[in-house]
């Protein structure tokens, strides 16, 4: 047996394809494919509400502090919830703006892996970041998120203050950590697969 | 009419899905999802198809496009959306010629060892794809493409003679 004769059985095996396959139209018809059009992405969906209650939370928390301003305390902790905001707020619109130029239409295999990669490699750097300030954020936002949506005075509390501290940093990171999961790591671990491939395509060129 | 249309040109090309949905996946059940996260994903980028490439090249791009990034778990969860459990494309009643499907039978065997990459370059190289086409649809250089559709024969020829 020889490469030829493997090419020629695979054309037989093409026509007879094109003789006997069978497209169910009805079904293809049918699949909604218009609705799962909004399904399919995931992560850019989630950048997206990112992007805009980061907005939010942003112009309510310079607002806030603005408006306390006269507090060393609550003018300290709506500072520093507005940088870890707008930290959050820059990594969302990166991500979405890798994200909208992908195009599976224009993109050869090779651009739409690089962008993959692109996007996963700040998606992780995202993560880690977030990880690390998931405690800061909630310690500091905490005071004047409370004080300008409840004009509740959260330092005064002090007990409370911790134990509400506690409980969420408990209850966070178990979704953050299942919901990066379910919407991000198994795109990363195939993306991942790929570098070696991109590696090694790179060195011939 | 645009649904129609694409109906039209699916049908008119379905062997080359069912040929790339085979040498991605050897499951079944993975096959039918793979099927339609590419035909999803066809259908969502038809109506950015301009015609400036030949229509097996853009179905080309966008088939292994989506079989190189599939990743079970996430199409999974999109197919259970669209809700499908039976395959759109099927192959009822094909006439058995034992010597043909050995050989195609073989070669998907080889196929299956391949890389993602390798997948695809032996997939196009065996529709007898252009050089060109083959770079256009890869995003590689031609003489990488020749390169690395040499090395895949060489690979081809040791797995025959082990055959």
């Amino acid at each position: 047996m020889e490469i030829d004769d493997l090419q020629k059985a695979w054309a037989q095996y093409d026509k007879k394809l094109n003789e006997n396959l069978k497209l169910n139209e009805q079904l293809l018809r049918t699949m909604n494919l218009d609705k799962s059009k909004k399904e399919m992405n995931l992560p850019f969906v989630h950048e997206l509400v990112s992007l805009i209650v980061a907005g939010i939370c942003m112009i309510f928390v310079i607002s806030t502090t603005y408006k306390f301003a006269g507090n060393l305390e609550l003018l300290l902790s709506g500072i520093l919830t507005s940088i870890i905001i707008a930290l959050a707020f820059i990594g969302a619109y990166k991500k979405i703006k890798i994200l909208s130029n992908i195009d599976y239409h224009k993109a050869p295999i090779i651009d739409l892996q690089r962008s993959l990669l692109k996007f996963d490699k700040l998606y992780l750097k995202c993560k880690k970041i977030e990880f690390i300030l998931i405690p800061v954020f909630v310690l500091v936002a905490l005071p004047i998120l409370a004080m300008g949506s409840k004009g509740y005075d959260m330092l005064e509390h002090r007990d409370r203050y911790l134990a509400i501290l506690i409980s969420s940093i408990v209850l966070i990171y178990p979704i953050v950590i299942w919901f990066y999961k379910r919407a991000y790591s198994n795109k990363l671990r195939n993306a991942n697969d790929f570098i070696s491939e991109l590696n090694e395509l790179e060195l011939e060129e | 009419m645009e649904k129609e249309k694409f109906v039209q040109i699916i049908s008119e090309n379905q062997n080359l899905i069912f040929k790339i949905c085979n040498s991605y996946c050897s499951d079944q059940e993975i096959r039918k999802d793979l099927e339609q996260e590419i035909l999803m994903q066809l259908w969502q980028s038809f109506g950015k198809f301009d015609g400036r490439v030949k229509i097996t090249t853009w179905m080309y791009r966008v088939a292994l496009n989506t079989a190189i990034s599939y990743y079970r778990k996430n199409s999974k969860q999109s197919a259970r959306k669209v809700d499908l459990d039976i395959s759109i494309i099927s192959i009822p009643d094909i006439e058995y010629d034992h010597q043909t499907d050995e050989k195609i039978l073989f070669l998907y065997k080889v196929i299956e060892r391949l890389n993602k990459m390798d997948k695809a370059l032996v997939l196009l190289y065996l529709d007898n794809q252009k050089y060109s086409e083959i770079s256009e649809i890869l995003g590689i250089s031609e003489s990488n493409v020749s390169t690395k559709i040499s090395r895949i024969k060489k690979f081809l020829k040791e797995q025959i003679s082990n055959y």
